[in-house]
């Protein structure tokens, strides 16, 4: 599934007060890549990771991904594409409480519409949690895991429906260096593993790097985007 | 999303918040049980009042007592055909008084001596009385004119007659009482005349019982002589009991004007029904029109006093009620009575059941207070929920099956509480407050659609409460409430 945006543009207010977030920022990111979208606070980011995702729909411009143009498909429409295609991880995990992490991870599974996917609820958070290290910790509840592990748990949630894009909000914002970094080698295996498309938004530059492509903005334009060389890779 | 699916989250979500549920339902508990409370108060006191002491569905028509310069109008057979025609109703009874001087004797079996009284009655036909009123063995019918093409057809003790009606055959009244039945049958007994009779069955009305109950027997136990010794009478102990009918002649009025010599018969007390006359005994139609034209007067002895007009409803009575006044006829005071107490009835349960709306409507309010706050406090939940591919639509439904559950909860236990007021009240009623007249088992009248309407009346108003969070929590917007902006 390609991402395309064309001529984005995003702003808030009216009149004096208006605020540019996002202008004519255009570029296309292929099925398959692990792209950072790196910038400082207010630069926008979070903004366009939104719009990607579906979950802000007031802008200007056309955001293509697949073969569905965001901007003409309906309430419903883009409902069904987020649980479908696309998993979401954010900052602060949002695990629900008093939920226990299985029950967390099968909560995309209360909105699929799709009756193929028939598939047993528990048995699909149960391999999703031992694919990221948490099966012995199925039945603890969000405040018995560190932050890590919460994240692992969001990350499982986000891969229930089998999505063809993830969109991170910061995901490694809220953890130290040693664990953000573990999460990072978690995505870089899924990237690789299940050709899943990756969009990380992030403000550290070493979590930025770990990414295949990286696209820097300012003041809500786009000022590079350039492809990185893993030293593995060269090695 | 599945029923099974939303029943699920539903369930965990008010789970979560079930000390916010537990206190927003208490409004609606209260209302429910208010509700339910004062619409059954209002059904009990209806069915007695205008089932026991004013009977509605029925109007009754009487002569008008001042008249023109023609006369009244009289009531009769033509004016009963007519009545009949009249829309929407449904039977016609015409009731005829006595119009001669009687007396009756009798009372030895319930206090040892006999009584000697005036004896007021009247006559209806068989049609009026139901089935049910009738306790005893004795059937509500004429028995001195039952038709008959041969012997069988009639009774023990009866053979068929020249005009075509059973008459009684001969018997010996000196023969103990084993040999008269033989003769006579069960239901006959041999009269004076030596001849094989059936009691005239009369009924009385329930109120006569209800009265001497509440008030006279009370007054009666500080009376001098045996009239203090009465007991009070229950309806079993008095169906059966018999006295003598003097017609021609009474205690205090003296003889009939006719010179037909004094007719003595025996009547036999059947049942109790609120067909019956208010103070004294109600017979088959037939003794009276026969009496009448045998001991009254010539010219108006085939006059009815008063017809009784059945209605399919009472949505019906108005109407009828017009087209009788229309025709001439002046309604029974008894009618302007049921009509007026039922007037004042509905107004008092509209009032009592208007404070239980008020009641709910402040629930109402309470629950969309401690709705919108549980929406904001789960702002991100539902961000997250429309990110993880919910509805508008969905997360709406959500909500207000939310409220749904609390209005099942609040309605149903709200009933319950309503319900068990009511039976608490009846006991402490029943055993603190002394007997009075129509003094009823139950305050309270229940009926399914009352339980129905508590249980909706609560859906609704939670509804209602949880209708402007739910949009609210609708039109969440994923990205503002994940990032926290």
């Amino acid at each position: 599934m390609n991402i395309c945006l064309r001529d984005l543009n995003k702003t808030y207010g009216h009149g004096d007060a208006k605020t540019h977030v996002l202008q004519s920022v255009s570029l296309t990111i292929d099925s398959g890549q692990f792209v950072s979208i790196v910038g400082t606070s207010g630069s926008g980011k979070t903004t366009m990771l939104n719009i990607m995702g579906g979950l802000d729909t007031s802008f200007t411009g056309s955001v293509t991904i697949g073969d569905h143009q965001l901007e003409k498909l309906k309430e419903s429409q883009l409902a069904r594409l987020r649980n479908d295609k696309f998993g979401f991880i954010f900052q602060q995990f949002h695990l629900l409480d008093h939920l226990t992490a299985l029950e967390n991870i099968t909560l995309p599974e209360f909105f699929n519409r799709d009756p193929k996917k028939n598939i047993d609820p528990t048995k699909r958070a149960q391999t999703l949690l031992d694919q990221v290290g948490l099966l012995h910790k199925q039945d603890a509840k969000p405040t018995e895991l560190s932050g890590g592990q919460k994240q692992r748990v969001a990350i499982a949630r986000a891969l229930y429906n089998n999505p063809k894009i993830l969109f991170c909000d910061e995901p490694t914002g809220s953890l130290d260096r040693l664990t953000g970094e573990q999460i990072m080698e978690l995505f870089q295996s899924l990237n690789k593993e299940h050709n899943l498309t990756l969009i990380v938004v992030t403000h550290e530059e070493h979590v930025a790097k770990m990414a295949s492509r990286i696209i820097r903005l300012e003041d809500g334009k786009l000022i590079s985007d350039d492809m990185v060389q893993h030293h593995h890779e060269e090695a | 999303m599945t029923p099974a699916k939303l029943s699920k989250l539903v369930w965990q979500s008010v789970n979560r918040n079930r000390r916010d549920f537990l206190f927003s339902s208490i409004g609606i508990v209260i209302g429910i049980s208010t509700l339910l409370f004062f619409t059954s108060l209002g059904a009990g006191i209806k069915e007695t009042v205008l089932e026991k002491v004013f009977v509605v569905r029925q109007i009754e028509i009487e002569q008008k007592k001042y008249s023109g310069l023609f006369g009244a109008k009289v009531l009769d057979d033509d004016l009963v055909e007519k009545l009949k025609q009249v829309e929407g109703v449904t039977s016609v009874y015409p009731k005829m008084r006595l119009t001669f001087p009687a007396g009756a004797v009798g009372g030895k079996q319930l206090i040892g001596n006999d009584l000697r009284v005036e004896l007021v009655a009247d006559g209806i036909p068989d049609t009026l009385i139901s089935k049910d009123d009738i306790r005893g063995n004795l059937e509500f019918k004429d028995w001195d004119n039952i038709a008959c093409s041969s012997d069988s057809d009639c009774e023990t003790g009866f053979a068929c007659g020249e005009e075509k009606i059973c008459k009684g055959i001969t018997c010996d009244s000196s023969a103990d009482l084993v040999t008269q039945r033989q003769t006579c049958g069960n239901l006959g007994f041999c009269d004076n005349s030596n001849t094989c009779a059936i009691p005239i069955p009369v009924v009385i009305s329930p109120q006569l019982l209800e009265i001497y109950n509440g008030s006279i027997h009370t007054a009666l136990q500080g009376s001098a002589g045996s009239m203090s010794k009465l007991p009070k009478l229950s309806e079993s102990m008095l169906i059966g009991l018999g006295g003598d009918a003097i017609f021609g002649q009474s205690y205090f009025l003296g003889k009939a004007a006719s010179k037909e010599k004094i007719e003595k018969k025996r009547m036999q007390l059947v049942g109790f029904s609120s067909k019956a006359i208010n103070l004294g005994v109600t017979m088959p139609i037939g003794y009276v029109k026969r009496l009448n034209a045998k001991f009254g007067n010539k010219e108006t002895s085939k006059n009815y006093h008063a017809i009784v007009i059945e209605a399919s409803s009472n949505d019906q009575i108005a109407g009828i009620a017009k087209r009788v006044e229309d025709m001439g006829y002046a309604l029974s005071s008894k009618f302007e009575n049921a009509q007026r107490a039922s007037l004042l009835i509905l107004l008092i349960t509209l009032v009592f059941n208007l404070i239980s709306v008020i009641i709910l409507a402040v629930a109402a309010v309470n629950i969309m207070h401690t709705f919108l706050m549980i929406i904001l406090e789960r702002r991100h939940e539902i961000g997250l929920m429309r990110a993880l591919g919910a509805t508008r639509r969905e997360i709406m439904l959500l909500i207000l099956s939310e409220a749904s559950l609390l209005g099942l909860f609040g309605g149903i236990t709200g009933a319950l509480l309503g319900f068990g007021t009511t039976k608490a009240i009846d006991a402490v009623f029943a055993s603190q407050v002394q007997d009075f007249p129509f003094k009823p088992d139950t305050l309270f009248a229940f009926d399914l659609w009352m339980f129905l309407m508590a249980i909706g009346a609560a859906l609704v108003f939670c509804w209602i409460g949880a209708l402007i969070p739910a949009i609210r929590a609708s039109r969440t917007d994923p990205a503002r409430a994940l990032t926290g902006h």
